[in-house]
């Protein structure tokens, strides 16, 4: 009996131990558990476009409403996000703007226990708003002027804005590739390619602003993260009339090595294709399909294939010349950032970042002038060819 | 101790065994039954075999050259498009040729629709590419030709990341779409 009792007490003792045990377990993984604070909200006004960032430990979802102001006067437009899950642990609740085009004030209250609500109250300009992470720890809310919106001119069948009209001066988009958290390529000394891009398309303007008649914009002026669909827009609402995406290329191969430039392959849709995207369109009540919307794209820059082409040709020549890089020649494929661009176009690879020889002329200045000079010439012999 | 007592243990120890038996007995008949076919299989027929035709770079990374590989012919298409592809990630048997895909990719999933291939990769493929605007044409035309030159009655692959579809790779070639055959890419020897 004794030993029986015994037996009971040791039972007894190990259910003690084991439920300690779990217990512990539950409070590390308490510890270890993902927070989600929102530990900082700032902005950034530029003009035509405004920035919010929420700085938050990790990437959560979020749900955007937008309010239109009713007719009391003291009611205004807001944007409201509302970010879920998220802690509120900045300290500020209100943040005044002084004389922003877009936005008067951000809010900011722990809606439930665990969702944010920020919202922004905004002035009566008509705007488009964008949300986008940067970064592991940080979203931007990005509100700026509606431009005009080339896939719903195209839908709308005002195909007007599409034809190049004859004129005078000529804009040339730059478009230096990569930035912000995406470096491009990376050499084996250590040099990125966002940089490299920067830098010749900094070059490239320099010699087209001394052109008469050349108006140059460029898609990105610093060291800034901008998606590919954004810079195909900001193309298109500055009316272009050239495209050119530098960019420094990479391979598995150390050896590889050369110039190489590209245009936008055919589409891969059948004739008809934007009818059929059109109809699509017509049947849906809110907006358009995202497979009408990929087949828009791709039209767009598929008027101007035969240009491209011969742009690719043109510049390509002249670049190889210049540099005395092998020449690599001219190759199609669907790039993602030429096909929604509404004007000739091509993406240029200006040697081999991963190639350590080509690597270190990239580094040096006097060689991407060169660079610049050999894509300057191909640019300026195709807009002569234009007006034979 | 009397002896009641004892016989009363005795039959508590023998519930226990039978009990532990009741349970364990599906593990242990599994355990057999693979004893079982762990022996048996040398007498098997030998496995079928098929060629297939793998694109790997060439060493300027401006065209693809193929090279041949035997891989078992299973009943499953979806796991010797998972073989192919694995053999691709291993890289090309002549050393003048290179990789298309990252050491680390691994396939996540594999199925067929209508006529198009998926293969879902983990993010390692983009993640360790090196970018490039040749590398990235490669890496996607490399997997795209060499599953549809292996499986004829396919005519579309699109390519996924961790189960979604991506923009790019690397910031180039687009692969948000189902992608066909690019021939232009191929070198013949």
């Amino acid at each position: 009996m004794e030993k029986l009792n015994y037996y009971g007490k040791m039972l007894f003792k190990s259910a003690k131990i084991i439920g300690g045990l779990f217990f512990l377990i539950s409070c590390v993984s308490l510890a270890f558990a993902d927070s989600y604070e929102i530990k900082k909200v700032d902005y950034e006004a530029l003009p035509g476009s405004t920035k919010v960032f929420v700085e938050i430990s990790s990437q959560v979802g979020y749900v955007v409403t937008e309010l239109v102001s009713d007719l009391t006067p003291s009611s205004r437009p807001k944007l409201k996000v509302v970010f879920y899950p998220a802690e509120l642990t900045f300290s500020q609740r209100e943040i005044k703007l002084k004389e922003n085009e877009f936005i008067q004030q951000i809010r900011l209250n722990q809606e439930t226990l665990n969702s944010v609500n920020v919202v922004l109250d905004l002035t009566d300009k008509e705007y488009t708003y964008n949300i986008y992470p940067d970064g592991p720890s940080r979203m931007v809310i990005n509100l700026e002027s509606p431009g005009r919106d080339t896939i719903a001119d195209l839908l709308r069948g005002e195909s007007s804005s599409l034809i190049p009209e004859k004129k005078e001066t000529r804009r040339i988009v730059l478009d230096p590739g990569h930035g912000g958290e995406d470096p491009g390529a990376i050499g084996s000394a250590g040099l990125k390619e966002k940089e490299v891009t920067l830098k010749v398309a900094e070059e490239l303007a320099k010699l087209l602003k001394k052109e008469s008649g050349v108006e140059v914009y460029l898609t990105r002026e610093k060291d800034q993260f901008i998606s590919l669909d954004r810079r195909a827009e900001l193309a298109n609402q500055w009316k272009g009339d050239l495209f050119i995406s530098i960019h420094a290329n990479a391979g598995f191969n150390k050896v590889a090595h050369g110039v190489e430039t590209f245009f936008n392959s055919k589409h891969p849709y059948g004739e008809g294709a934007i009818e059929v995207a059109k109809r699509e369109n017509k049947e849906l009540s809110n907006g358009i399909s995202s497979e009408a919307e990929m087949i828009l794209w791709d039209m767009l820059q598929t008027r101007y294939r035969q240009e491209s082409n011969e742009l690719s040709h043109i510049v390509q020549k002249r670049l190889s010349e210049a540099t005395g890089l092998e020449d690599r020649g001219t190759k199609s494929a669907g790039f993602y950032v030429l096909r929604g661009v509404a004007m000739p176009a091509i993406l240029v690879e200006i040697g081999f970042i991963s190639n350590p020889v080509e690597e270190r002329k990239l580094k040096n200045e006097d060689f991407r002038k060169k660079i610049a000079q050999g894509i300057f010439e191909g640019i300026k012999e195709y807009m002569e060819r234009l007006i034979e | 101790m009397s002896k009641k007592k004892r016989f009363l243990i005795y039959i508590i120890v023998g519930v226990i065994i039978f009990l532990c038996g009741m349970v364990s007995s599906s593990f242990f008949e599994r355990k057999v039954y693979e004893i079982k076919e762990w022996v048996s299989k040398p007498f098997l027929p030998p496995q079928e075999m098929r060629t297939v035709k793998l694109y790997f770079s060439a060493p300027q990374e401006n065209y693809l050259l193929a090279e041949e590989r035997e891989i078992i012919i299973s009943l499953n298409p979806n796991r010797e498009v998972e073989e192919i592809l694995e053999e691709l990630i291993k890289g090309p048997r002549d050393i003048t040729l290179s990789s298309t895909l990252p050491s680390s990719t691994r396939v996540r999933d594999v199925w067929v629709e209508k006529n198009c291939i998926y293969v879902d990769f983990t993010s390692s493929l983009t993640e360790a590419h090196p970018g490039g605007s040749s590398g990235e044409l490669l890496t996607v035309y490399s997997i795209v030709n060499t599953l549809l030159d292996n499986f004829p009655s396919c005519s579309y692959v699109q390519i996924l990341i961790q189960g979604k579809p991506a923009e790019t790779l690397a910031g180039h070639v687009n692969i948000t779409e189902p992608l066909s055959k690019n021939p232009d890419l191929v070198k013949n020897p």
